[in-house]
């Protein structure tokens, strides 16, 4: 299949690359084309939030995005097919694995669409958290088609509820901690520049201390948010 | 704060070793080489991929199969060696039987084709085609001797081995099929 072709039906029909007569031909031969749409998509998106700072940044983002995308769905993988499998309907392991790349390339494709309006958006200098939550907005707009068709190719029939619960808070819950661990993806421009924040507390413990304006936690050598330029 | 158990690197390599380990093997089980370096990032994804379907076999795959399968299981029976070349037969007949399908298939498309060359490649085919033939109704027909030369063991071996080399050596005729591509 031509790449063109391939990107087509991975945007508009993603359950006809999965539902095959033969999961593991197809996996094998769809496979390198797949993870290559996934990796180069997130690479740019990267590269278009790393232009908000620049320099370094560019390569740093464009390399950490696609290991936010791809790390979740490679560890969460085997526990979704797990969750799935039931002696009435056995997750077939060739299909779940190209349902997960099929779900990957998908939002690499659309992280590739939207990834110039993103960078157009950012070269206008919004303020910080602005431009974390179009950053975020963007991921979102991404990353839920691609998480549909993973759980449409996960399941089928009556576990498609089910697959798209289990995909959703599984993979949803891994993503966000590996953006946290990953971070800073957004730095202000007079920022210091870092490629990792130290490791510090979970996503949710994090986030929470930072509504509640708990400066106490982030009394290390650097701020939680470390992207943010200093006050 | 704790230092972390395990860096950021010692994380990358383990996951790259682990990545080149099932590149390795999926190169090994005839995958393409490209699915073998997709390994290297996705490994946990490819990791269900079984050994890579065998290419599609010619005009006389299925007797080639029950053939060998038969004499195989004659030999192991009556106790004589010969497996190897045994093994190498098969190979080299199924090479043959492959090229047949490829010429085949030449033959089927080839509207417009300089009719010389169309017949020449025919000519060529048939013989290949008769050849093979041959050396699978020459192998059946080897039973009956291993059948007989199982009440003396001693002579079995070098006999059912020449026999296997000669068969071989006369596929090689259909090696001429290259040529007149």
């Amino acid at each position: 299949m031509k790449h063109y072709d391939l990107a087509v039906a991975i945007l508009a029909r993603p359950s006809s690359l999965v539902e095959t007569e033969d999961p593991q031909a197809q996996l094998s031969a769809l496979a390198p084309s797949l993870l290559a749409l996934a990796v180069g998509g997130a690479a740019l998106f990267g590269l278009a939030v790393g232009a908000f700072h620049g320099g370094w940044q560019l390569l740093y983002a464009a390399v950490k995005l696609p290991l936010v995308l791809l790390i979740p769905i490679a560890v969460t993988w085997p526990a979704l097919r797990i969750g799935l499998a039931s002696r009435a309907e056995p997750v077939d392991g060739a299909r779940a694995a190209l349902a997960a790349l099929v779900g990957m390339a998908r939002v690499g494709a659309l992280c590739t669409a939207v990834a110039p309006a993103l960078w157009l958006t950012l070269s206008l200098r919004p303020p910080y958290p602005v431009a974390l939550s179009i950053m975020c907005g963007c991921l979102v707009l991404a990353g839920t088609p691609g998480l549909t068709a993973i759980a449409r190719g996960l399941g089928r029939g009556r576990l498609q509820l089910r697959a798209g619960v289990l995909t959703v808070a599984l993979v949803g819950g891994v993503l966000a901690q590996t953006g946290w661990m990953l971070r800073p993806f957004v730095v202000a421009p007079e920022a210091q520049l870092t490629f990792l924040c130290p490791v510090s507390h979970d996503v949710v413990t994090g986030l929470l201390a930072r509504v509640a304006g708990d400066s106490e936690l982030y009394a290390g050598p650097q701020p939680l948010d470390c992207a943010a330029a200093p006050q | 704060m704790s230092t972390p158990p395990l860096s950021s690197a010692g994380v990358l390599v383990l996951w790259l070793a682990a990545g080149l380990v099932t590149g390795a093997w999926l190169w090994r089980q005839g995958h393409p080489p490209a699915t073998a370096v997709a390994a290297l990032v996705a490994w946990p994804l490819l990791l269900v991929l079984g050994p890579a379907p065998a290419a599609p076999g010619g005009p006389y795959a299925e007797r080639i199969r029950r053939a060998f399968e038969g004499t195989a299981a004659l030999l192991a029976e009556a106790g004589a060696p010969g497996a190897g070349e045994l093994d190498a037969l098969r190979e080299a007949v199924t090479h043959a039987d492959r090229r047949l399908a490829l010429v085949d298939a030449v033959l089927h498309g080839s509207d417009g084709a300089p009719q010389a060359s169309l017949a020449r490649l025919q000519e060529a085919r048939e013989v290949a085609g008769a050849e093979v033939e041959s050396v699978l109704e020459e192998l059946v027909g080897m039973r009956i001797s291993v059948g007989l030369l199982a009440l003396a063991p001693g002579e079995a071996d070098a006999v059912v081995s020449e026999q296997l080399c000669r068969l071989r050596a006369r596929l090689q005729a259909v090696d001429e099929l290259a040529r007149l591509g």
